[in-house]
């Protein structure tokens, strides 16, 4: 799955799991790299999710009030 | 006809009904009875605040704090309140200036009814209601509140500075007086239906008659019934109205809900940070390690590889051959210090003494000499004879000498007498020439011709 289709919290919890993972001492050196890259890759969406969002505000009532 | 009327400038009206009410003696010292309100202490020197029952309110002021006893006053208080009727003219109000206040019950109207619904609410178990678990990454979140109060942009500021990736819904409702409680109820309905993850139920903070809708049971049973989790802040942090005691979680402000609806955006992007260091100093360790292993898997196979053991044969076979030099040259010089020695003193003695010797050394280096070759040819000689003798014994002519015969038939020697058959032409081959003969007759042993 690409990462960019992932929703910040997924991508954050992916990145959690990552972490965790690579505590393994049995893991291998290529899976080590391999998903230490998916990580730097999760990391920087992360961030980038978090610093580009801005709150959306929708007033739910007004919008029915002015369709009636 | 035109009636003759005065006017008054708005001063004049106001003193001429101030006049007036102070004209009235019963006015002047009078008691009424009501439940304090909006209870405001101004810098220790006056206290405002509203007598009221169910159809009426009168402005009210303390100017003589001292003289009274205000550690049992405040909102909700039922009192006896004595002083005089004064019109406040930059107001173009009129207020009871209390000279006396009596406390008839702590528990006001309001209060009363606070406490027994709470009761009998709890009674009813509903305080007990499972609390929903907040979801940690909300992404959509209902606030019902004022879109005019200072709730809804606590909220949105809040929100905006911890965790932004959310959107939020807003449904409109008004959060004081009369019908407030209707227009709570159908907000809440409405944003129960749509799908967020958390409802925000916030109103900033007020008088306790202010506040009271969020006290209405048909307002605390709706929050109970909600299908989302949902989070209440309602006035200070002080207040506690009854849906706080059915919410899934009470905050204590409209601040401190959005506070609790989202994680903390700052504090996930250090989470982050301490997770990937983490995750990368363990890649480096495992990288370390790796190299590690590999200097001491290189160190190991240098020392095995083959052409190693072929250097150190090689190293061997050059020490061997040095130390051979080295004994060599050292006969060599040996020897040749010997001969030079013996040149040496060859040279000391008579020219005619030397040649002697000289001839004496040669003869009997030629005698030593004469003596190994001829033993070396005999004994090459010998060998040839050897060698002869046993030539000798191959050779298939030796047998036919002695008198055997080589018998062919067709050019091929034959070994087996059943080879052979009546009137074969055969070849009787001598050691000396050949006979041509004819087979008579053939047999074995016992059967001999």
């Amino acid at each position: 799955m690409e990462i960019e289709e992932l929703k910040f919290e997924e991508a954050f919890k992916k990145l959690e799991e990552i972490s965790k993972r690579l505590e393994d001492p049995e893991l291998s050196l290529e899976e080590s790299i391999e998903l230490f890259k998916e990580g730097v890759a999760l990391y920087k969406y992360c961030k980038k999710k978090l610093n580009e969002a801005r709150l959306k505000v929708k007033d739910v009532l007004k919008d029915l009030e002015e369709v009636e | 006809m035109q009636v003759e009327t005065r006017v008054f400038t708005v001063s004049e009206l106001t003193m001429y009904i101030s006049d007036i009410l102070e004209s009235i003696p019963d006015l002047q010292w009078v008691t009424v009875e009501g439940e304090i309100s909006n209870w405001s202490p101004w810098r220790n020197r006056y206290v405002f605040f509203t007598l009221k029952d169910e159809r009426a309110i009168l402005n009210c002021v303390i100017f003589n704090i001292n003289d009274l006893n205000m550690k049992d006053l405040g909102d909700g208080v039922l009192v006896r309140a004595t002083g005089r009727i004064r019109v406040y003219p930059q107001k173009g109000q009129y207020q009871l200036q209390c000279e006396k206040i009596e406390v008839v019950s702590k528990l006001g109207r309001l209060y009363k009814l606070y406490h027994e619904l709470k009761e009998k609410l709890r009674r009813e178990g509903l305080f007990e209601k499972v609390k929903k678990p907040i979801p940690p990454f909300p992404r959509k979140i209902a606030v019902v509140t004022s879109r005019d109060g200072a709730a809804i942009r606590d909220v949105i500021n809040t929100i905006s500075r911890r965790y932004p990736l959310v959107e939020l819904r807003l449904y409109h409702t008004a959060v004081q007086g009369e019908g407030a409680k209707y227009e709570i109820v159908r907000a809440l309905t409405l944003a129960d239906s749509d799908d967020v993850d958390i409802i925000i139920l916030a109103r900033g903070g007020g008088s306790f008659e202010d506040l009271w809708p969020f006290n209405e049971e048909m307002v605390v049973r709706k929050v109970y019934s909600l299908r989302h989790p949902v989070i209440t802040g309602v006035g200070h942090e002080v207040d506690f109205t009854l849906v706080d005691f059915v919410a899934d979680l009470r905050a204590p402000t409209p601040t401190g809900a959005a506070e609790r609806s989202v994680p903390d955006m700052r504090e996930l992007l250090k989470h982050l940070d301490t997770m990937f260091e983490k995750a990368g100093n363990n890649l480096m360790r495992k990288l370390q390690d790796m190299d590690r292993r590999f200097e001491n898997m290189r160190k190991m196979l240098r020392v095995q590889h083959p052409s190693k053991k072929l250097e150190r044969r090689l190293e061997d076979c050059d020490r061997f051959l040095k130390m051979l030099e080295s004994s060599v040259n050292r006969k060599l010089d040996k020897t040749l210090w010997d001969l030079e020695t013996l040149w040496m003193e060859t040279l000391k003695g008579d020219p005619s003494d030397r040649i002697e010797k000289m001839e004496e050394s040669l003869g009997t280096l030629s005698g030593v000499l004469r003596e190994k070759i001829g033993g070396r040819i005999r004994d090459m000689e010998h060998g040839m004879t050897l060698i002869k003798e046993k030539l000798k014994n191959v050779d298939p002519r030796g047998p036919l000498r002695k008198g055997y015969v080589l018998v062919r038939r067709a050019g091929k020697i034959v070994r087996r007498v059943h080879v052979l058959e009546q009137d074969d032409n055969i070849e009787l081959n001598f050691h000396d020439g050949v006979a041509e003969a004819v087979v008579r007759k053939v047999g074995d042993r016992r059967t001999e011709v």
